[in-house]
């Protein structure tokens, strides 16, 4: 036979056998009912082995096969013939013992029950047979194993059944439990038994040491332990008593959010238990009722337990709930409350048509927006005029009514020009707007992003200089470190940062002198960290004031049509009279606003001499951080620090940033203040790792440790230089500056010796 | 801070005057530095010192102090050191610590600072420790980080730890000089030093970019690439410091690349460089030495005159105007703190101007006086005058100040030192051609352990009969070895790198060399008879 008509014939059997082990103590309709299979096969030949029938750890499979194996057990028992039936069928039930007794505490009641049988009739063939020892130590094991077992009596020899039943009597005691609450579980000996109120008459059970215990939900657990004599008929009571009680937390409406002793225990919600309440909706005013929500915490310990009930819009209900045990009265206690709603009525005008407004970013439709009720509370809200921010601000919606007019937010130039009674000249002005635009990237101020619209606070007037007619050139570069619109964009707040006091100096011009503007913003460009790096320049030499030839290069230059031998007569429309003036030009040309975006693809024309030709050559410059050295004088160090700063606070993590960052400790290491290079830059949060060249964090590293060396912190010191000189790629101020990681080794070579 | 609390005192000084009186300190201080600008220093100093004692807390005091201590110690640079006289180092250190503690915040209290540093490092000061002087400059760089000195400071702080024999220490200072000074005069010899430690501990990279400005500039100033300018005389052709810089920056690119080629496996890959020609002599050099200038001079055997070789590969260009003959002939001859010339014989120097100026050996018992050395085998001056001494005749290297005041002995050894090499940072090479070894003695601050005596033979080489020494800026010994007529080069450690040995039949054929010396960049002078002249190899 095949294994999977085995297997099919052994399902069938076992279900066959089902009926007969559900009704407890009565095997026969099982063994009557079941249908003897047509079969020729003989029992030791389809016994499979119980380690080839089931894998040890599939308990089903084995109880399956092992209800084969007994049904032919049992057909041999009863139909077979021959003198060594009762051996064969002893076989076939010893099978099943084999299969199922080393699993008996995880057998399941029809298990238990098919193991039972196994014994009771190899017991009976052992009998059969003359061995009577045999036999008996099997119906001790049924009792073990079922005490409540009882052997067919109709296909049992009343010989037989007595002494089974006189072997049972030394083993068994008889037991009645009565258990209070009736729900309580009860677990005899570890094993449930199911509710009290399931257990009904006396139970057979085995004499010797039991636990039994008692659970409900709320109620404290409780064990039992004694002993049963063989043959004793006992009472045993058990009662346990509640150790808390349920809270329901009713609200009027739904959908608060409940702290209970501090901790989030849930949230009411609709019920029709909570709309059928105790003091449900009939108190609500008719037409206006609203659904009452329901949270049942379902045990809470006796004593005090604080509570919070909150929900955006509705103000916060704090209480104490007093949780008294009663062994009587059950019944949640209730707390109910209605809490007070607040609302706030919003209205927002904008002077820019078709504008729309959002708070917290939902949207509240186009402007105005009339008396929009909101909840109270603090919120950012922004005018936008399709992508274009035109307005925004955190506000704070109080109870009643906000009305937020959002003008358009000033751009710096308007703030700039507004210059009290005198006005600026229109050149100067002029020469303003682009320079600032230029410089400081100031859209951002009418259309730029939440991020630089922010540390808004407080109100202050725009602070000029003792001459109303002259521009306090220092409050204005503060502007640009820390420069942010009111909440009515009516004024600009202005803060020095810490990086800037002591440095800033104050230098003024008069609103007509652009020659002083010139020179002020002439000042503020050449700070710009970013500067050009000829890539493949190579060598060049100067030919008397006529240009520049080109000894050797490389790539773009090459690429880019420059040829050795050519000489660079002019460049960026200026003429180049020799080397140094040619490095300025490309200086100057790669020379870029703070903020602006980096042009890709930038290039200086150059006009070459080629023999007798003239060649016109657009030169790629590349772009690259370059960091001002220490004791750089060229730009007054004020400006180049404010520069530096407002980048730093800005510029989103990268290598300009870096850049900026480092160009603020060049400085204040230059100053002499290494303290606060390491506070307000190297120090600062938010380096970008793994860029290369001047504006690396190995460069960084390097000058935290100079700082540290000065300090006389030679062990952080010693940790930055370790640091940096695994930086292979990071140079200190120009690309192609000096390595870092050698200067870095030379240093601690230097401490540790 | 300090500067802003400077700033502020100063103020407040000046607007004194418009309140009341005049400072009486202020007429006083100009007067001196009248009298001081006629070179009536005496006067002077007696007017300096009135306007502090009678305005010890007016504006002028610290100056006052300043232009005094100026009188008794006139050093403001390294540069300067060795060429004061040691009487008026006390009181000049007395008014500079004045300054430095009672008027900390004045413009003078920097520069106060910075001498006195100088003072405590000059060999001229009996006093002097390199301890003291490296602590002082450090404060100077520290309390006073945007002065002027600053930079100096902390560039002669790394000095002091040179002539201590802390090489890398020293070339820690300068990495923060070149970081935090760059621009400077300061920064930019920083640069050049910090470049030639970095290739003696194998940064070739790092050698070679700190270089880079410095080449740069002349590439933008002169856009010249001529072999020739490369060892351009910085006193000569350019008078400015940056100028000596570039050409100083040029010796060094050349001498890291011809030191990158020299490889043990390519002996004799030298050649002899033919724009510098075969300068013909007059007579047989005995000694050969480059001077600061980076001329090559020359001790002619049969007239005893010492001269520079002419330029423009001119034959027989010795008798130049410039050459001295002294009044006895000289066995050999140096360039002191100053760069002046100065001949030796057995018996002690020689001036140009005809003086002999011996030198007391160290008394033999404690209760007697030294006896003037008289079998001098070689001598070697200092950057600070300092005067370096092998003396044949008990076998040992002497040490002496600027002004011949005995410091020490360096060593005794057990042959007789027939040559003597010092670098700047104060090491002597001493050939000692008897037992064939070079003894390498730390300078006077560095622990004794870090002597060294180096074999002249090695696995598959051995010279033979040792007869010169010269040593590169980046440690390297060139033996001349009379014998095989050839150069072993060796590194630090004694092993040979790189040989120079011309072949025979070619114009490098050395056939008697006599003499070698090295210059800045690393290009190799060999006196040679036979005919008598000075060749060099690249």
């Amino acid at each position: 036979m095949s294994r999977a008509v085995a297997i099919g014939l052994s399902l069938a059997l076992f279900a066959g056998a089902i009926p007969g082990v559900a009704g407890l103590g009565s095997a026969e309709p099982a063994v009557k009912a079941a249908p003897a299979p047509a079969t020729g096969e003989g029992v030791g030949q389809a016994a499979p082995s119980p380690d080839a029938a089931a894998p040890a750890s599939d308990l089903d499979a084995d109880v399956r096969l092992a209800a084969a194996d007994f049904e032919r057990g049992r057909q041999e028992f009863f139909k077979g013939k021959g003198s060594q039936k009762y051996k064969q069928a002893a076989a076939a039930f010893g099978a099943v013992i084999d299969r199922l007794s080393p699993r008996a505490s995880s057998l399941d009641v029809p298990g238990r029950r098919l193991l039972a049988q196994a014994l009771d009739y190899r017991a009976q063939a052992s009998l059969l047979q003359g061995q009577d020892a045999s036999a008996d130590a099997d119906y001790k094991l049924l009792v073990q194993t079922d005490p409540a077992y009882e052997p067919d009596s109709e296909t049992t020899s009343r010989k037989i059944l007595d002494r089974f039943r006189k072997i049972r009597a030394g083993l068994v005691a008889t037991v009645t439990i009565d258990a209070n609450p009736p729900e309580a579980e009860i677990f005899w000996n570890g094993r449930s038994l199911g509710t009290a109120s399931e257990l009904g008459s006396p139970r057979t059970v085995l004499a010797g040491l039991f636990v039994l215990k008692a659970h409900r939900a709320c109620y404290e657990d409780k064990d039992i332990q004694g002993t049963l004599e063989a043959g004793e008929s006992r009472i045993v009571k058990i009662r346990i008593d509640p150790s808390s009680r349920p809270i329901r937390f009713e609200t009027v409406p739904e959908g608060f959010d409940v702290d209970l002793d501090g901790t989030l225990v849930g949230r009411t919600l609709v019920s029709p238990a909570a709309d059928g309440g105790p003091s449900g909706p009939s108190e609500e005013p008719p037409g206006t009722r609203q659904n009452s929500g329901a949270l049942v915490v379902p045990c809470v310990a006796a004593g005090e337990h604080p509570y919070t009930i909150r929900r955006d819009c509705y103000k916060t209900v704090t209480g104490a709930a007093s949780v008294i045990v009663d062994f009587v009265d059950r019944d949640p206690l209730i707390i109910r409350v209605v809490p007070e709603k607040q609302i706030a009525r919003l209205r927002v005008t904008s002077d820019v048509p078709g504008s729309t407004v959002t708070f917290e970013g939902s949207p509240l439709g186009p402007a105005p927006v009339e008396n929009t009720t909101l909840c109270p509370g603090s919120g950012r809200l922004e005018v936008r005029a399709s992508d274009r921010l035109l307005w925004s601000d955190r506000i704070d919606l109080v109870e009643g009514g906000v009305r937020i007019d959002a003008v358009a937010r000033p751009t710096l130039r308007d703030v700039i020009v507004d210059t009290g009674p005198r006005r600026l000249a229109p050149a100067v002005a002029s020469g303003i707007r682009s320079r600032i635009d230029a410089i400081a990237g100031f859209n951002h101020v009418s259309g730029g992003t939440e991020s630089q619209l922010r540390e808004i606070e407080g109100e202050e007037t725009l602070r000029r200089g003792a001459d109303p007619g002259r521009l306090d050139l220092a409050a204005d570069l503060a502007l640009l470190v820390d420069g942010s619109t009111s909440a009515r964009g009516d004024f600009v707040r202005m803060r020095l940062t810490p990086a800037l006091g002591g440095f800033l100096q104050n230098e003024s011009c008069g609103v007509d002198d652009e020659a002083c503007f010139d020179r002020f913003f002439s000042g503020l460009t050449s700070a710009w960290p970013v500067r050009s790096a000829l890539t493949g320049a190579g060598f060049v030499e100067t030919l008397d004031g006529k240009g520049v030839r080109i000894v050797s290069m490389q790539e773009p230059a090459r690429g880019a049509g420059l040829r050795e031998g050519d000489v660079i007569v002019s460049a960026g429309g200026n003429p180049v009279d020799g080397a140094g003036g040619l490095r300025r030009i490309l200086d100057e040309t790669a020379a870029l606003p703070v903020v602006a975006e980096t042009p890709s693809g930038r290039a200086l024309p150059l006009v070459v001499q080629r023999g007798t030709v003239r060649v016109e050559i657009a030169l790629p410059v590349a772009l690259a951080a370059v960091v001002p050295q220490p004791s750089s004088a060229s730009v007054p160090a004020a400006r180049m620090l404010a520069v530096a700063d407002f980048e730093a606070s800005v510029l989103p993590a990268g290598e300009r940033r870096n850049a900026a960052l480092l160009t603020l400790a060049s400085l204040l290491i230059g100053a002499g203040e290494p303290s606060r290079a390491l506070a307000l830059a190297l120090d600062r949060p938010g380096w970008s790792e793994n860029v290369p060249g001047a504006a690396s964090s190995g460069t960084a590293s390097f000058l935290a440790g100079l700082c540290h060396e000065t300090l006389g912190e030679r062990d952080r010191a010693l940790s930055d230089y370790t640091k940096a000189s695994t930086a292979d790629t990071a140079t200190l101020w120009t690309p192609d500056g000096l390595p870092v990681a050698p200067l870095a080794r030379t240093k601690i070579k230097a401490l540790t010796k | 801070m300090r500067r802003t609390s400077a700033h502020i005192a100063v103020l407040s000084l000046l607007a004194l005057p418009a309140w009341g009186q005049p400072d009486p300190g202020e007429a006083l201080y100009g007067l001196g530095r009248q009298l001081l600008s006629e070179g009536k220093t005496a006067q002077a100093l007696q007017k300096l010192e009135e306007s502090v004692r009678v305005s010890p807390k007016g504006p002028f005091a610290d100056d006052a102090l300043l232009a005094a201590a100026s009188i008794d110690y006139p050093p403001v640079g390294l540069n300067d050191l060795g060429r004061a006289t040691a009487s008026g180092i006390p009181k000049a250190r007395t008014r500079l610590e004045t300054i430095a503690k009672t008027y900390p915040d004045s413009s003078a209290a920097p520069a106060a600072m910075f001498r006195l540093g100088l003072l405590e490092m000059d060999p001229v000061n009996p006093r002097a420790s390199l301890d003291e002087a490296y602590a002082t400059f450090l404060q100077v760089g520290r309390l006073y980080p945007r002065s002027p000195e600053a930079a100096e400071a902390i560039y002669a702080a790394g000095t002091c730890l040179l002539l201590q024999g802390s090489r890398d220490a020293a070339a820690g200072e300068d990495a923060r000089l070149v970081v935090e000074h760059a621009s400077g005069a300061a920064g930019e010899r920083a640069r050049l030093r910090l470049a030639t430690s970095a290739a003696r501990r194998g940064e070739m990279a790092l050698a070679h970019r700190l270089l880079g400005p410095l080449l740069e500039d002349e590439i933008a100033t002169t856009g010249s690439s001529n072999e020739g300018e490369r060892t351009a005389s910085p006193d000569r052709g350019a008078e400015s410091t940056r100028a000596a810089s570039v050409v100083r920056a040029k010796q060094l690119e050349y001498l890291f690349l011809r030191a990158a080629e020299d490889r043990p496996d390519r002996m004799g890959s030298r050649v002899l460089d033919d724009a510098f020609g075969a300068k013909s002599t007059a007579g047989e050099s005995l000694a050969i030495a480059v001077g600061r200038d980076g001329r090559v001079w020359t001790l002619d055997d049969d007239s005893g005159r010492v001269a520079p070789l002419g330029g423009g590969g001119g034959q027989g260009a010795s008798a130049s105007a410039e050459g001295t003959t002294f009044a006895e002939r000289p066995r050999g001859f140096g360039f002191d703190g100053r760069g002046a010339l100065v001949g030796w014989d057995e018996k002690g120097l020689l001036t140009r101007d005809g003086q002999r100026l011996e030198l007391i050996g160290p008394p033999a018992r404690t209760d007697a006086s030294g006896e003037p050395l008289r079998k001098i085998t070689a001598v070697a001056f200092g950057p600070f005058g300092e005067i370096d001494v092998a003396d044949g005749g008990e076998t040992r290297v002497l040490r002496y100040g600027p002004d011949r005041a005995l410091k020490g002995v360096a060593a005794v050894l057990e042959g007789r030192p027939t040559a003597l090499v010092r670098t700047d940072d104060g090491t002597d090479y001493v050939l000692v051609a008897s037992r064939r070894e070079v003894h390498v003695i730390p300078p006077a601050g560095a622990p004794p352990s870090r002597r060294a005596v180096l074999p002249l033979k090695g696995p598959g080489w051995e010279l033979g009969s040792p007869a010169g020494l010269s040593v590169d800026p980046l440690g390297r010994i060139y033996v001349l070895d009379a014998s095989s007529k050839s150069i072993a080069i060796l590194d630090e450690q004694g092993r040979r790198v790189a040989s120079i040995a011309p072949a025979r039949g070619t114009p490098a054929e050395l056939k008697s060399p006599t003499a070698i010396a090295v210059d800045a960049a690393g290009y190799v002078y060999v006196a040679d008879r036979k005919p008598a002249r000075i060749v060099r190899f690249k």
